[in-house]
């Protein structure tokens, strides 16, 4: 495949990712998708927040549980595979170093640590697997959101930006891209000229292309959208915002 | 202080502090499938469907089949304990 001049490269975007870390969804909401990323963002941390709930903040450690059992690493505990997954998400970290900060200390006789520390009581069994469960699970959807917004195409802008309308500012690029036209019909609407995307199946109404409905026309004839729908004749035309059926031999019936 | 009893099993969190002290769910951890599933889907959709108006509608299939699939494989891997 040849890179063509209408074909742009994708947009790297490593700071959209790092606030994706940081926070869920924060990434997409800098990249001018404020809806989707707050979806994300609550529905990611409210998992998290859900895990850290039913299990405690002991479901967040490097370490497995201590079960009592021996093992061949001289009776230290093994790291845990699933806080890889934990902390694919910043917050986990914190909770990391909140729940090591007031891990009980070797040393049984330290009053004033004991009065400092926080008594995190440990979770066992099931409410421990679920715990551990929803926090990696967590990282892992927000894994899948940091790919998402590392590398986009210029040519998906599937909001309109927060704040102002766009134009050249922005890790987004042009703000006034359309979405990818996805029927035959959407690909001649959108060639025809000074046509918009208000009818093309895959747009999802004006705040995805960021324009205002077509205005009339100064000199009173029909939009190009109408023309153009009327000239392609193709019967499975969608006429559901002009209301009109183009003439076309199978459909019958002949205009007055 | 939070002193809340669920209906489920009477379980009493009187005295629960949020986030230090694991909550008594050994008995009902199935029931958090449900919320794990839908949030899955929640997230994978928001991530890959351009039109968030269909949102709602594409959460909802993929809620369906993931629950689909995870009642038949719990049938099958009971037939093959069970019956077989």
């Amino acid at each position: 495949m040849s890179d063509s001049p209408r074909d742009p490269q994708p947009e790297f975007n490593p700071l959209a990712a790092l606030l994706n870390w940081l926070l869920p969804g924060a990434g997409h909401i800098s990249l001018g998708q404020p809806r989707r990323g707050l979806i994300i963002g609550i529905a990611i941390l409210a998992t998290w927040c859900g895990g850290l709930l039913i299990g405690g903040l002991t479901v967040i450690d490097h370490l497995q549980p201590d079960t009592g059992e021996a093992n061949a690493q001289q009776g230290e505990r093994q790291r845990s595979l699933w806080f890889a997954a934990q902390i694919l998400m910043a917050p986990s970290l914190a909770a990391h170093q909140l729940h090591v900060h007031n891990r009980p200390p070797d040393e049984p006789d330290d009053p004033a640590g004991t009065a400092r520390r926080l008594e995190i009581m440990p979770s066992l069994g099931h409410v421990y697997e679920q715990g551990q469960l929803l926090t990696a699970l967590a990282g892992m959807l927000n894994l899948l959101a940091i790919l998402d917004v590392i590398y986009t195409d210029p040519r998906r802008r599937r909001e309109a930006p927060l704040w102002g309308r766009g134009g050249a500012a922005g890790a987004g690029g042009a703000s006034g891209a359309r979405a990818i036209p996805r029927s035959a019909t959407a690909k001649a609407a959108d060639d025809a000229p000074g046509a918009s995307t208000k009818d093309q199946p895959g747009a999802s109404g004006p705040e995805a292309t960021g324009s205002e409905p077509e205005p009339p026309q100064q000199d009173g004839t029909r939009p190009p959208q109408h023309q153009s729908a009327a000239q392609s004749a193709e019967p499975g035309a969608d006429t559901s915002e002009t209301g009109q059926r183009p003439d076309s031999p199978g459909t019958g019936g002949s205009r007055p | 202080m939070i002193s809340v009893t669920l209906a489920l099993g009477s379980v009493s969190l009187l005295a629960w502090r949020p986030f230090l002290d694991p909550l008594p769910l050994h008995g009902h951890w199935m029931w958090l499938l449900l919320p794990l599933v839908v949030v899955i889907a929640v997230v994978y959709k928001a991530i890959r469907v351009d039109d968030l108006s269909r949102l709602p509608r594409q959460v909802a299939i993929m809620v369906g089949q993931i629950a689909v699939v995870l009642i038949a494989l719990a049938l099958l891997l009971w037939l093959i304990t069970e019956v077989w």
